[in-house]
């Protein structure tokens, strides 16, 4: 290059460099990271935003600031929180967000659109509902660590080896879209100075409607995905056995009209027993076997019946339908789907009996 | 017009000219745009507007190889002197519009992903003299980055295994689900991630065994109509329709997802490494309407690049809100089409009768 | 004035040369006196004492003969110059001759070289040291440079062209090929470029190595600098070019690429298959070292949300007491490094170690305490500068090192996306170099796929029956056909 062409070409670099040198920086030490934020409902339409920020103090002690507040809108929200704030607060390393029973069965929508919106956010940010409310429980939670990571692995362990089915915003979110199948979350709870799982929330488009008791959270699980490692507690007349690292496939198969369509669904279970009280397991194998594949058919059917009977479809059988349906009509489904003929069938298969017989 | 040996490229290189030519930002987007009509069965329109491109590579190197130059004299043995150098000037003012198009909309993603408060002109500063010392090397160079923008962010590829995990393969059950007219109008909208392929018939001269060429051009296609049908069914299988339509970057959106050990959100070093895909697009747009200037006027390249790269610059400066983005981004695609189903054809027509009569 | 004829006025050139001779504090004049005087004169400096001495005095002694004509008949060597230009005769003394003449105002004088050979002995390369194989290093001398290499290819096809460089220095450069394999378009652009250098001195080849490289503002360096002779024997039958240079113990080699400088020779040594891992670590090492500290400094300063949740709490206590933004930090830490390195290098051995050893421990943990850096980055900034120093070729890592600079700025202003514009710019720079008019980035682009056997791995020597394409050779299969057969 030449010499003049040189001089231009190190100015422009140089003037873009300079310029833009005080560009708004988010140094990670002089910002404040909100890891959990909880909404409540709190008179008609004021919202009350708690959210915890963690504060670092040396290599292994944190602190959790909690911040709260009331307005209307959730951003409005945080601009009043950064009030309070030594720093900004900003949304990026969300781990989980905490709604209100409250504030649930009025309708999602308002109150997910920051998070899709915002660029920052991640789509494994998990959500959850509150029996109470969520500033209750952010403020009774004392942990060791930082509020966001405890939250974040409660639930995480429990989706990889507990009976909780696969939640975050991408599936929440997906949920709410979808005019085949409605979302679900799981319910929260105090319990002491640590949270609980309660249950599972399901809802009708975008508002709470339903709780499952997290017993039966199994059954939905195998409903709705294929599950790697469920866990399973089987009680019935003066039986007792807990079944562990159960794996499950299902399958779907569509029949009948259109109009009335018949749903086979069949899921294919392969345990194994952990814990048992009870007459001679060596004689009552099969029957065990048969008594846990009629307890989760009965259950499963219920289940089912249950989510028919209330209109929603947090099993996407809709998805199903439709996959298997030439042609298939949406704005019909709505009204085929209460008395749509769903047919549950269990195989089941008890592989160990741990080291005794 | 002698291109001296020095100056040529490989055969083979054609294949990176015109894969990294088509995947630029239209791959982050096209996805929303494309299930309007054939919903999630849209993936298959983008086979057939794959194969569209390829029978009009096949028209392209017809002519080219009747001709045996490139666009310019292409023009002025089809339309004359006189409206052939209309062409070549509103063929070389699509190309700029292509390129400040390209680079807009890079800045756009850039300034609602990762930097709000930038600039426009303050990230042009930088990007624009990178180009400039890009196309003043040789078309070597140029080529180069080419075959760099396709090698490098190649393991860009390996992300998007990551959102499978999230996927449901019923989203797009069942198959053919649409009517035949659907799928086209959907192929009319997928056509336009290919578009690029039409500068081809500036840099044709430059390559060392022109003729051999075509089937590396083909096999490029192939590809991009490949990565572009493998990515429309992840997604599709990763979002429902609904959702899909209300995002604008699809793509970008899913990278939300990927968590790795060390890096937990990969979207921002996706977007970073984007640019390596967008400066090829730039610099072949550029380069491509600066060898048209040369060809048409015999203004020396250099100096046509600083004027073009102004006219970039104030481009980018003008289309401020999203808005005034899309409308420019309308008139470029209606542009890209007239040269797809119109101008190409026309002069594979042309060319075809002209050879029968001098034959006869 | 009368006209005097030619030679009175050689003659009286050449007598006011000799007396004036007299007055240099470096020259000597002996005399010997036989039927008349034989004048012997010498740099004493150039000249080796004791052989005249001992040796040459005596024999002259012992020798009948009227004048240097007959001397230079008789005497029993080669390279003697019977010389009356003074300024030849000069040329000559300077470079080891006596002068040797008779009488006091002689036509002719006779000048028998003697020069003494002061230079180092032969010992073992420490830039490019390694384990296995060859013990042996370039010198100062060219004679015994070449000697070093025409051993270890004993072929007359080893060809060397001699020139002189430096108005004032006249130093000694021979550029070195091998006649049929090595493409004669390269040996001409060699031999062209050297001989345009317009300059007075050359003191080191990295002064060639300057001036013909391809792009004199690049911070790459374009030709390869080599200490082992091995090297060099193996890079010539490869089809390269050699230069050497008097009085510099480092041999050029041309027409380089980018992954040369990044293949020790002991790669050669051990088995292809650890090699080819070493070769990919060191690879890897090159981009960690120049990267690392960029993505610190654009993660920390713009991309928080990319930092794992497991490992926000380390990185934000680690910062937590650290008063500057990451990339005042990182200047710092990188500057320390460097003036460590820089101080290390310019003391004796022993007092570097000491300084490293200081450097490292006392002023990398007290600043940490200090809390003016965060320790995550002192072992980033550690990291990055251990593995710069892996690159086998020096001026390479010189390069390495310096090159993160822009790249930190750059991240601290953009973030990432001013890391991916800086790899565009180095990519669009090394694309436009060129070593000796032949691409630097090859094999990467033009992609040479039969090249790579030899680039980020080395495939077996079975694998390499053909001379790298990029130099073009005249003879591209290292072995004629049916040659091989013979060996069995």
């Amino acid at each position: 290059m030449k010499g003049k062409t040189f001089i231009i070409f190190i100015i422009s670099i140089s003037l873009s460099l300079i310029m833009s040198f005080t560009i708004p920086k988010k140094i990670i030490d002089q910002i404040q990271m909100v890891t959990v934020m909880g909404y409540d409902q709190v008179e008609d339409e004021m919202i009350r935003g708690t959210a915890i920020v963690p504060k670092y103090i040396n290599k292994n002690k944190v602190s959790n600031i909690i911040y709260t507040n009331v307005s209307e809108l959730i951003y409005e929200n945080q601009t009043d929180l950064n009030r309070v704030a030594s720093e900004e607060l900003y949304n990026g390393k969300l781990e989980i967000v905490l709604y209100g029973k409250e504030l649930a069965k009025k309708g999602m929508v308002p109150y997910i659109d920051f998070l899709t919106r915002d660029p920052s956010i991640g789509s494994r940010t998990y959500l959850a509902i509150v029996e109470e409310s969520a500033y209750r429980l952010i403020n009774q939670i004392n942990t060791e660590q930082s509020a966001g990571l405890y939250f974040s692995d409660l639930i995480e362990h429990n989706i990889i080896n507990g009976n909780l089915p696969e939640t975050n915003l991408k599936i929440f979110q997906t949920g709410i879209k979808s005019q085949l199948q409605d979302p679900f979350l799981p319910i929260l709870k105090v319990k002491g100075d640590k949270a609980i799982i309660e249950g599972l929330g399901f809802f009708d488009k975008d508002k709470f409607v339903f709780t499952l008791p997290y017993d039966n959270a199994f059954l939905f699980n195998i409903l709705k995905e294929e599950v790697g490692n469920g866990k399973y507690a089987l009680k019935r007349n003066h039986i007792k056995a807990s079944i562990q690292s159960i794996e499950s496939t299902r399958d779907f198969k569509v029949e009948g009209s259109k109009a009335n369509p018949i749903i086979n669904v069949t899921l294919t279970l392969r345990g194994v027993l952990r814990e048992y009280t009870g007459p001679s397991l060596n004689k009552n194998k099969d029957e065990i076997n048969k008594m846990w594949k009629e307890d989760v058919r009965q259950k499963g059917q219920e289940l089912i019946n249950k989510f028919q009977e209330l209109e929603i479809d947090p099993i996407s059988i809709g998805l199903q339908v439709k996959a298997n349906t030439r042609g298939f009509d949406l704005s019909n489904w709505k009204d085929i789907y209460p008395n749509a003929e769903i047919k549950l069938k269990v195989k089941s298969k008890l592989i160990e009996t741990g080291t005794m017989n | 017009m002698r291109v001296p040996i020095q100056e040529k490229v490989s055969t083979y290189m054609v294949f990176y000219l015109i894969t990294s030519v088509q995947v630029g930002v239209g791959i982050l987007s096209y996805q929303s745009q494309i299930n309007k009509h054939a919903g999630h069965d849209a993936w298959m329109s983008v086979l057939i507007a794959g194969l569209f491109i390829h029978i009009t590579i096949w028209m392209i190197y017809v002519v080219l190889k009747g001709v045996d130059g490139d666009l310019v004299e292409v023009n002025k043995q089809v339309f004359g002197k006189v409206i052939g150098s209309v062409f070549t000037i509103l063929y070389m003012l699509y190309l700029v519009l292509g390129a400040t198009i390209v680079i807009r909309i890079y800045i756009e993603v850039v300034q609602v992903w990762m930097f709000p408060q930038m600039k426009v002109w303050s990230i042009l500063f930088l990007i624009l003299p990178l180009v400039f010392y890009i196309i003043n090397g040789s078309f070597r160079v140029v080529v180069g980055i080419c075959f760099l923008g396709f090698i490098v962010p190649a393991f860009l590829m390996t992300s998007f295994l990551f959102p499978l995990q999230y996927s449901n393969l019923n989203l797009v059950l069942p198959v053919f689900d649409h009517t035949f007219q659907e799928f086209l109008l959907s192929a009319n909208e997928a056509a336009l991630s290919f578009i690029g392929i039409s500068v081809l018939m500036i840099y044709y001269p430059f390559i060392k065994e022109k003729e051999q060429s075509q089937k590396w051009a083909h096999f490029g296609n192939l590809t991009t109509t490949f990565i572009y049908t493998v990515l429309a069914i992840i997604t599709f299988t990763y979002y429902n329709q609904p959702q899909l339509s209300s995002l604008k970057w699809p793509t970008l959106d899913m990278w939300k997802i990927i968590e790795m050990p060390f890096v937990a959100r990969f979207e921002y070093a996706g977007i970073s490494t984007w640019f390596l895909v967008i400066l090829p697009n730039l610099t072949l747009f550029l380069w491509a309407a600066s060898r048209m200037m040369y060809r048409q006027f015999q203004v020396s390249q250099q100096k046509s690049i600083v004027l073009f790269l102004i006219a970039v610059f104030i481009g980018c400066f003008f289309m401020e809100t999203r808005e005034e983005l899309e409308k420019v981004t309308k008139v470029f695609s209606m542009f890209g089409r007239g040269i797809l189903y119109v101008y190409i054809p026309f002069i594979f027509l042309t060319y075809c009768l002209l050879r029968k009569g001098r034959r006869k | 004035m009368k006209k005097r004829s030619l030679p009175t006025r050689k003659k009286n050139a050449l007598s006011s040369f000799l007396a004036d001779l007299e007055n240099r504090s470096d020259f000597t004049y002996l005399n010997i006196k036989k039927e008349f005087v034989v004048h012997i004169g010498y740099y004493n400096s150039v000249t080796d004492h004791e052989q005249l001495q001992s040796k040459f005095i005596p024999y002259i002694k012992h020798l009948s003969f009227r004048s240097v004509q007959e001397l230079h008949n008789i005497l029993p060597a080669g390279d003697i110059h019977l010389l009356h230009d003074p300024e030849k005769i000069d040329d000559l003394m300077l470079k080891g001759y006596v002068m040797i003449y008779c009488g006091e105002s002689p036509e002719e004088c006779l000048l028998f070289p003697l020069p003494v050979f002061k230079s180092r002995q032969i010992s073992i390369p420490e830039v490019e040291f390694s384990v296995v194989g060859p013990k042996e290093a370039f010198v100062e001398s060219i004679d015994t440079n070449i000697n070093l290499v025409r051993k270890r290819i004993p072929s007359p096809q080893l060809k060397f062209k001699e020139l002189h460089v430096g108005d004032l220095t006249q130093t000694k450069v021979c550029v070195a090929y091998i006649e049929g394999v090595t493409n004669k378009e390269n040996v001409n652009t060699v031999v062209q470029r050297i001989g345009d250098i317009q300059i007075d001195q050359v003191i080191d080849s990295s002064y060639i190595q300057q001036i013909i490289s391809d792009d004199k503002n690049s911070p790459f360096p374009q030709l390869l600098d080599t200490e082992r002779p091995d090297r060099i024997a193996a890079i010539l039958s490869e089809g390269k070019v050699a230069i050497f240079v008097d009085n510099s113990p480092h041999v050029l080699i041309g027409p380089t690429t980018l992954v040369e400088f990044f293949s020790a020779f002991e790669d050669y040594f051990l088995n292809w298959t650890i090699a080819s891992i070493f070769r990919l670590i060191r690879l890897f090492a090159v981009f960690f070292s120049i990267l690392s500290t960029p993505i610190y400094v654009a993660v920390l300063t713009h991309h928080y949300e990319m930092i794992p949740k497991a490992l926000l709490g380390t990185l934000v206590s680690s910062r937590s007491q650290v008063p500057f933004p990451p990339i005042l930090e990182a200047i710092i830490l990188e500057l320390t490094i460097e003036l460590l390195r820089e101080a290390g290098a310019r003391l004796p051995t022993k007092v570097g170690q000491t300084i490293g050893i200081v450097g490292g421990i006392v002023i990398g943990t007290a600043s940490v305490e200090a809390g003016l850096t965060s320790n995550v980055l002192l072992i980033f900034v550690a990291l990055a500068a251990l593995a710069s120093f892996t690159t086998p070729v020096y001026k390479m890592g010189n390069t390495i090192r310096l090159i993160r600079f822009p790249f930190l700025i750059t991240a601290h202003v953009w973030g990432l996306l001013g890391i991916s514009i800086s790899i565009c710019y180095i990519m669009a720079h090394l694309l436009r170099l060129k070593s000796l008019g032949r691409p630097f980035l090859e094999p990467i682009y033009p992609f040479r796929f039969k090249d790579l056997k030899d680039a980020f791995i080395r495939l077996p020597f079975s694998m390499a029956k053909n001379r790298p394409l990029e130099v073009r050779s005249n003879k591209p299969p290292r072995l004629n056909p049916g040659e091989g057969r013979d060996n069995k």
